[in-house]
């Protein structure tokens, strides 16, 4: 019985102390997201950049690829934990809510330091204050996909390009049984990719210009709002649109399942290309309204206040954003060059289509409550496509929301 | 001393779990507190905030329907998962063979990954779009619910009810007693201490629900699936309000709480 009791005291101990154990490690963290989609592309990119600063600078520096899914999330966690990365690969309108919550440190100097010259719109987009909490790596933008076969097959032969050509297609396709807009209305979506550039197009956007107010529930609002709707009432979007999860594996216009898309990323468009053949996938401008725009926004590597050794993450940063590194990026993703006069690294229909729509490109309503605002918004937007609510009053509804967040954090 | 060996041998024995407990429930739950009253930014800066993270949940729309949404999904799932753990006990212990199989097979959804089995029960409701309305939402989760944890459910209450002298249900039989009527005077109240562990256990389990709601509906459609636990992640970790998010945390707790010991009250006053 003794014996037993002193194992079983032992053991005890033994947890407690490996509870507290923590491995002392010097090591620069990364924390990179498959920006390559092809897995294997991407492991090997990994690993020739840490073994490539390594050589170069004799400091180690770690990558941890994450997943894209939950990523505020995971990054919140290990934040309040104290065990996050040094350096985190950050979208604009992610990084002034973490400049506010004095997460991040500025990285201005490695920006200067380099030779290049970065797209204004992306260094703005990266700036808050007078100062820049982001290095850009590589520039993205979204726009219009058609697959042509469907709209042939409904006996479409001009493929729509303003909002309200897409709506007289609509009965048309939904005649065969196939939506004219694929539309990922869950609140778990970024509205960057969905409801915004609608927004954009019809001349609104989300905040006004001191960012103290939101400007959604406007005339412009309305329209895009409005337009969805009656999509949808039309059979012009997906039965599940107010719902929906945008999937890369599943992409509904690539499935034949939509016959378009108003904002679709160049991975997406090459699966389109896969399943319905080249001469049925189009890659188009952004769609046209009041204004024609769409998103696209640098992604950017931003140093953490946290960070064990600033010093060694900074040259890390600087490491990141030589030619050659960002090149070799931007070939394996499909993503733009961050510099100006910089032309696509592999031109072919794809490219040239997404190179075309580089300049409506607008990085989104950067704000420190911007992803905030997207939560609160977009179960109104669920709303109005479910018929709960008239465009006017959801988003009447989420602007009370969100002036009363902003006023607060004011 | 030798009076002093055998509590002290007791604590030995009981101490990992008293550890256990220690480091990883009541640790975790006074570090809650803590943060409650607290401005806890991710860069690592806190500030004492006093009451204003309460404050601030009193004053939320969304936290107090989440409240609503979270006694809802309980109000369909309690009863339901009783009913159902109840009916498949019953039916259990009545089979003459097979007995075993039949408990495997019907605790097999409790040991299943609740991930997998909320992406296939995803699919089975696409056609009728139970998760797209939000008037169907909670029924079809409670559903879910009630399908991934009646197995253990049923597992005690089967437990409860073969505690029931079979004699004595055999004598009643030939008195002339019915099935119901049997059920009803004689297995029924002999269930009561199992019912009441099965009620409090799935309460506090309907109030603190989150997985389902974060593999199947991300709080939606129009947050009608938005409950406290949802809530509580969503403060903390998509807007990282650390400080709202415990306070919103102890909130729940004292909720689960208070409906425990009301539960308890309520058996104890009717034995």
């Amino acid at each position: 019985m003794k014996r037993t009791a002193a194992l079983v005291a032992a053991c005890t101990v033994a947890t407690l102390t490996g509870c507290g154990a923590r491995p002392g490690d010097d090591a620069v963290t990364l924390w990179m997201y498959p920006v390559i989609a092809d897995q294997a592309q991407n492991r090997a990119y990994w690993q020739k950049v840490e073994a490539g600063f390594e050589a170069e600078h004799g400091l180690k520096v770690r990558i941890e690829l994450q997943p894209w899914e939950s990523r505020q999330e995971k990054l919140g966690a290990a934040l309040m934990a104290g065990s996050g990365p040094d350096v985190v690969l950050l979208q604009p309108d992610m990084i002034p809510q973490y400049v506010e919550e004095k997460a991040l440190l500025p990285v201005g100097d490695v920006l200067k330091a380099g030779d290049r010259q970065y797209r204004p719109s992306a260094i703005t987009a990266l700036t808050v204050g007078d100062q820049a909490y982001g290095l850009p790596l590589y520039q993205t933008v979204t726009t219009t996909v058609y697959n042509r076969k469907l709209f042939t097959e409904a006996g479409i032969t001009e493929l729509p390009d303003t909002w309200d050509e897409v709506r007289a297609a609509a009965p048309k396709l939904a005649a065969k049984g196939v939506p004219v807009l694929d539309y990922a209305g869950s609140t778990e979506e970024t509205l960057n990719m969905t409801f915004y550039p609608l927004l954009w197009q019809a001349g609104g956007s989300v905040f006004n210009e001191e960012g103290t107010k939101s400007a959604f529930s406007s005339a412009q609002g309305v329209d895009a709002l409005r337009f969805l709707v009656d999509l949808n009432a039309m059979g012009g979007l997906p039965r599940d649109a107010a719902t929906k999860r945008a999937r890369l594996v599943d992409d509904a216009v690539a499935a034949g399942k939509a016959a378009m898309s108003h904002s679709m990323v160049s991975t997406t468009a090459r699966n389109v290309v896969r399943s319905a053949g080249a001469e049925n996938t189009v890659v188009g401008a952004p769609l046209r309204h009041r204004a024609q725009v769409t998103f696209g926004q640098p992604g950017a590597l931003s140093l953490l206040r946290t960070a064990k050794n600033p010093d060694a993450a900074r040259k890390f940063l600087s490491y990141m954003t030589t030619p050659k590194v960002i090149e070799e990026l931007c070939v394996h993703s499909g993503f733009f060059l961050p510099w100006t006069g910089a032309m696509p690294p592999v031109v072919d229909d794809v490219d040239k289509g997404f190179a075309q729509a580089l300049e409506f490109a607008r990085a989104g309503d950067t704000h420190p409550q911007a992803r905030r605002v997207m939560g609160l918004l977009a179960p109104h937007l669920q709303a109005a496509l479910l018929g709960e609510r008239t465009p006017e009053q959801a988003l009447a509804d989420a602007a009370v929301e969100v002036d009363a967040l902003l006023q607060q954090k004011r | 001393m030798s009076r002093l060996r055998e509590p002290l041998t007791v604590l030995v024995f009981l101490l990992p779990v008293l550890v256990l407990f220690g480091a990883f429930r009541f640790l975790p739950m006074l570090g809650a507190a803590g943060l409650s009253v607290t401005d806890y930014q991710p860069g690592g800066d806190v500030e004492f905030a006093g009451a204003e993270n309460y404050a601030s949940l009193v004053g939320d729309d969304h936290f107090l329907a989440s409240l609503r949404t979270t006694l809802t999904y309980a109000a369909i799932y309690v009863p339901l998962i009783l009913v159902v753990a109840l009916g498949t006990a019953l039916l259990l212990h009545s089979v003459p063979w097979g007995r075993g199989f039949f408990r495997a097979a019907l605790l097999a959804p409790y040991v299943t990954s609740l991930v997998l089995s909320g992406v296939i029960w995803k699919w089975l409701f696409e056609p009728a779009g139970l998760l797209r309305d939000p008037s169907t939402v909670l029924p079809a989760l409670a559903v879910v619910g009630v399908w991934k944890g009646f197995g253990y459910a049923m597992l005690v209450l089967l437990a409860g009810i073969r505690n029931v002298p079979a004699d004595c249900l055999e004598a009643a039989k030939v008195d002339g007693a019915s099935v119901w009527q049997r059920f009803r005077h004689m297995i029924l109240p002999s269930l009561r201490p199992a019912i009441f562990f099965v009620v409090v256990v799935e309460t506090i389990g309907a109030f603190q629900v989150f997985d389902l709601i974060y593999v199947m509906t991300g709080g939606g459609p129009v947050r009608a699936s938005y409950t406290l636990a949802y809530a509580v992640y969503q403060y903390g970790f998509t807007y990282v309000e650390i400080g709202k998010a415990a306070a919103a945390g102890l909130v729940l707790w004292a909720i689960v709480l208070l409906v425990s010991l009301t539960q308890r009250r309520a058996f104890e006053r009717n034995p």
